[in-house]
């Protein structure tokens, strides 16, 4: 479970996260979208302990920087990074031997498979695609088996076969009880498995709702979504 | 042409809104041209004694080599990649505008030698050193300034003709390097041939390298030519070189307009590159290089469990990189550097008495390296480990990962210093001993210089051997190894007795045991930087 209490951010003066609290339950999908610059990449790289902030972030009740948290939980950064001179395969193997990860080259394997770079293990980073890029991010967050896992933009850039397993992965990750926090601005990548909406605008989260929560009401995300950010809804 | 002359009257301005609004970047312009002004003034109220100054003649060969080197590696890397004057901006928004491709390379081209001009400013800071050593008047400092900014531009006009003509076909590509390779090696065979002509001494070699067959070669020696022909205060000559340049400008132009008037697709590539490396470097994190093909050869980490997964992974990338893991092409080139440099002192001080005995030469050489190792440091594998988030997300002790993670960094100059300061003492006589210490001192230095940058992550959230931080960063950590180095000299004066080479090993040894005992001080005091830095996002 991802606890968030008070989150800020500030950079000098500007204040990129002003507040921000919530939770993302186990078994639960969680989406933090909101416009341009409304410091979703913030709270997430804040959240994953790149930044340093103000407030607390707990993984299963240990706080985000701690070793246990960090064995627990997988990120997705919205800027792929793979290491130039490492194979796909090399990527994966070092993931697995920093991580300890028991039994990692069937994992390995089959999450490979799943994202159709099985065929391109002796690859170097930097005779990736962008796709394939984020396709290894993907595979080298989900390796170690996180109970959480915290995607920036991950759909961005990938080919229509990656974006289904993509969304079949964290329906699953769901189904086996992990947190799933995704951040976006293309709601319609998240429409049919979001659980949970976590609406931002100007560092702020502008509303909280749930999917039972907005069905109840006769709206869909996308009219939530623009009724709280053209200031026409309610708020958290 | 009305569009591009709004473009660049608007760019000009808003520069200068920029400046304005940002007191800080103002004041650092404002500071820069203050110092240049005070040196200036400091020189031509304070003018060198005939004594003190050095043979105008090794100018023309410093000089001459200066240009070679800022030309001949650009020609070559185009042969690759292309070249580019253009930024991202003028790709996505002018290239696919209805202006005509022509007014946008003149657009392109007058933007470049503008900003070549500018990039070259930072050459007057050498002005101090040159008017003092060689009784050159500030004009004539700019003169060098200037004649360097048109070779560059020159260099890249061509670049972008040579690539346009070479770009899929390897039977040209390789024409137009020999073609290169041999105008260089006509150059050296001509300097070689005069240098023989004029008795094969110290002085024949400034003899050759001043001489005037060499103003004969195109773009570097007629720019070369130009310069110092206005120096000199020969205005036929300058006119002379001059036309021959704008003569080889306006050819390029015209043989790069009859080629080939789509040029877009030349500088598509190397553009995006260059954004792509200027973008990162803006977000202080790691560029992917596309550079050359990479041998994948033997696959697989193989070793590593945890924290120093991270080490073992810095070995296969080595290994990748070059195939003698920690010796690369820099090895070499720095190795070729030290020999030309060991050379130069030996042979210009020849026959006199106060000429270096081997074994200080052997520290002046090392004096060189340990600046170039500082420059080098910054593009570390521990440097470059901090652009990516798995440093930070790793679920293993910080002070583990920080060890581990910049082992190689200090282990690379390690590799280095052998090789170096083995070769080296062999080539000037130097005794073994003194060899011995300059490599200790080297390693040392490196593991400084690995201290200084994890310091600096934690200080200033970045490297410091960055932008305007990297003198102030540089002050410091001269200053943090200020007491080995004072204590060096103490015991060097203190044992005068000892034959030369042991003096200067026991006189360094202060210096190594203190580098070693700041560093590891430093790396302590830093030992949970992972778990409170920022990634460089």
């Amino acid at each position: 479970m991802l606890e968030v209490s008070h989150l800020t951010k500030r950079y000098g003066k500007l204040t990129a996260n002003d507040d921000l609290t919530f939770r993302v339950e186990n078994g639960e999908i969680a989406v933090l979208c909101g416009p341009n610059g409304a410091g979703k990449s913030t709270a997430i790289k804040c959240i994953a302990g790149l930044l340093r902030f103000g407030g607390t972030v707990l993984f299963d009740g240990k706080p985000n920087k701690s070793t246990e948290a960090k064995r627990s939980f997988g990120y997705v950064p919205e800027i792929p990074a793979p290491m130039e001179n490492l194979t796909v395969g090399e990527h994966m193997e070092f993931i697995a031997r920093a991580y300890r990860v028991e039994g990692w080259r069937g994992k390995t394997d089959a999450l490979l498979e799943r994202m159709e770079l099985g065929d391109k293990r002796e690859k170097l980073g930097k005779e990736l695609s962008k796709g394939m890029q984020q396709k290894l991010s993907v595979c080298c967050a989900l390796l170690p088996g996180p109970r959480t896992v915290l995607l920036d933009e991950p759909f961005i850039g990938l080919d229509p076969h990656a974006i289904k397993e993509l969304k079949t992965m964290l329906t699953e990750l769901r189904a086996a009880g992990c947190s799933v926090l995704v951040s976006t601005h293309m709601l319609d990548s998240v429409r049919e498995f979001w659980d949970k909406a976590l609406i931002m605008m100007n560092g702020k989260i502008a509303a909280v709702r749930t999917r039972g929560e907005v069905l109840q009401s006769g709206e869909n995300l996308e009219q939530l979504f623009f009724a709280i950010t053209e200031g026409k809804g309610g708020t958290a | 042409m009305s569009a591009l002359v709004f473009l660049v009257r608007k760019q000009g301005k808003n520069f200068f809104r920029d400046l304005l609004r940002h007191p800080g970047k103002l004041t650092a312009y404002l500071v820069t041209a203050g110092l240049f002004a005070a040196m200036l003034v400091g020189v031509q109220t304070d003018p060198p004694k005939a004594s003190e100054l050095s043979d105008f003649r090794m100018l023309h060969g410093f000089f001459l080599a200066w240009l070679l080197f800022l030309s001949i590696p650009t020609l070559l890397v185009s042969l690759k990649s292309g070249t580019t004057m253009f930024r991202m901006p003028d790709v996505n928004l002018l290239f696919v505008s209805p202006v005509s491709p022509k007014k946008i390379l003149a657009y392109g081209l007058t933007k470049q030698m503008a900003s070549t001009l500018l990039s070259f400013l930072f050459l007057l800071f050498w002005s101090g050193m040159l008017m003092d050593h060689f009784r050159i008047t500030a004009l004539g400092v700019v003169l060098l300034v200037v004649a360097s900014a048109v070779t560059v531009f020159l260099v890249q006009v061509l670049s972008l003709l040579v690539y346009s003509f070479s770009n899929g076909n390897p039977k040209r590509k390789n024409a137009v390097r020999a073609a290169l390779y041999a105008f260089l090696g006509a150059m050296v065979l001509t300097a070689l041939f005069l240098f023989r002509k004029n008795g094969g001494e110290a002085e024949a070699v400034w003899a050759a390298v001043s001489s005037p067959y060499l103003e004969y070669f195109p773009i570097v020696g007629w720019a070369k030519g130009a310069a110092f022909a206005l120096i000199g205060g020969d205005l036929r000559a300058a006119l002379l070189y001059g036309a021959l340049l704008l003569a080889a400008f306006l050819l390029c132009l015209a043989a790069f307009e009859k080629s080939n008037t789509d040029y877009y697709e030349d500088v598509l590539s190397n553009t995006e590159t260059q954004f792509e490396l200027r973008r990162a470097a803006k977000e202080n994190r790691a560029a992917m290089h596309p550079g050359g093909k990479v041998k994948t050869g033997k696959t697989g980490i193989g070793r590593g469990w945890g924290a120093n997964a991270f080490f073992y992974k810095h070995l296969c990338e080595a290994r990748r990189r070059s195939r003698l893991v920690f010796l690369g092409v820099s090895t070499f080139v720095t190795l070729a550097a030290d020999l030309a440099l060991a050379f130069v002192i030996r042979f210009s001080s020849r026959g006199d008495p106060d000429a270096p005995a081997p074994n200080v030469l052997l520290l002046i050489v090392f004096a060189a390296d340990v600046y170039i190792l500082f420059l080098r440091n910054a593009a570390g594998d521990w440097s470059r480990e901090l652009g990516k988030p798995y440093v930070y997300l790793v679920p293993e002790n910080p002070f583990r990962k920080l060890l581990w993670a910049s082992l190689t960094s200090v282990l690379q100059p390690a590799a280095d210093g052998a090789v170096l300061f083995a070769v080296l003492c062999a080539a000037v006589h130097a005794s073994p001993l003194a060899g011995l210490i300059c490599f200790l001192g080297y390693v040392t230095f490196g593991a400084l210089f690995t201290a200084g940058n994890i310091l600096a992550q934690r200080v200033m959230g970045g490297m410091g051997n960055r932008g305007l931080v990297a003198f102030l960063f540089m002050l410091l950590l001269a200053l943090v190894a200020a007491p080995g180095i004072g204590l060096g000299a103490a015991v060097f004066f203190a044992v005068p007795g000892l034959p030369e080479a042991a003096r200067i090993f026991v006189a360094g040894l202060p210096v190594v045991g203190w580098n070693l005992l700041a560093s590891l001080g430093i790396v302590f005091a830093c030992r949970n930087l992972l778990s409170t830095a920022e990634m460089g996002v």
